[in-house]
């Protein structure tokens, strides 16, 4: 796999490109375990999932900035990440303030509920399938 | 070769269908549960038999623990076998693999 480094390198001319959108919407994302707003990536036709698994570190890092206990082992992405692609509005301050502490922690409440849910769902259909099929 | 993005609120899954029937997901955002529900289903009408669902590094300690745990004691989640691939800078990159492919009540 290429480096960390190489692969900010590749989204950088992308993300440097994006603007803030005052209509912006933001909502805690489950893999990274952070605050994400809707202007920080680029359209899905012009980028591959796997090129932006590298931003989940650049997040979390903002996320731990906004709970007041930054996360080092993500500290070395987001500096290279601000290097590479300064503009981006993922590093406007106002998305770094502790005010927002308490949205994430009641989002990351409710989605990891949902989440854990999911399971137990499929197995219930599941259940109710083959007791169906039993029943027939 | 069948390829599109499952968007939902503002999640994604990006999918990819090999023409022998084997899909790959790859998560971009997840936002709620939904649009990896919507993934999987559309993924199983567009003739996906089998799959693969990747991960990416888990950053999430929950999620984590969680899957550690199933990869240590072959405990399927969403039918899926889950297996611990690697741990990438920011954490655990896992892999499920659907030897069926599921389909979900929405």
């Amino acid at each position: 796999m290429s480096s960390r480094f190489e692969r900010l390198q590749k989204i950088a001319p992308q993300l440097d490109r994006l603007r803030e959108d005052p209509n912006a919407r933001v909502h805690y994302e489950l893999m990274s375990d952070s605050l994400v707003w809707s202007d920080e990536l680029p359209p899905l036709d012009e980028f591959q999932a796997s090129d932006s698994s590298v931003l989940r570190g650049v997040w979390r890092y903002r996320t731990s900035l906004i709970m007041g206990v930054p996360e080092e082992k993500c500290r070395p992405a987001w500096e290279e990440a601000q290097k590479l692609f300064p503009n981006w509005p993922g590093f406007l301050p106002q998305r770094q303030l502790p005010s927002w502490r308490e949205f994430f922690i009641e989002r990351q409440a409710k989605l990891s509920d949902h989440w854990e849910e999911l399971d137990a769902r499929y197995r219930r259909q599941m259940a109710e399938a083959v007791a169906k099929s039993a029943a027939v | 070769m069948k390829f599109f993005n499952v968007v939902h609120n503002d999640g994604a899954v990006q999918v990819r269908i090999d023409d022998d029937g084997f899909a790959t997901l790859e998560i971009v955002k997840i936002e709620d549960s939904g649009v990896l529900v919507r993934a999987i289903n559309q993924t199983f009408r567009a003739g996906a038999q089998r799959a693969t669902f990747f991960t990416g590094d888990v950053a999430n300690p929950k999620e984590v623990r969680k899957h550690l745990m199933r990869a240590r004691t072959g405990t399927t989640w969403l039918n899926g076998m889950v297996t611990h691939l690697v741990d990438g800078e920011f954490g655990p990159q896992f892999r499920i693999d659907w030897v069926e492919m599921p389909s979900i009540t929405e």
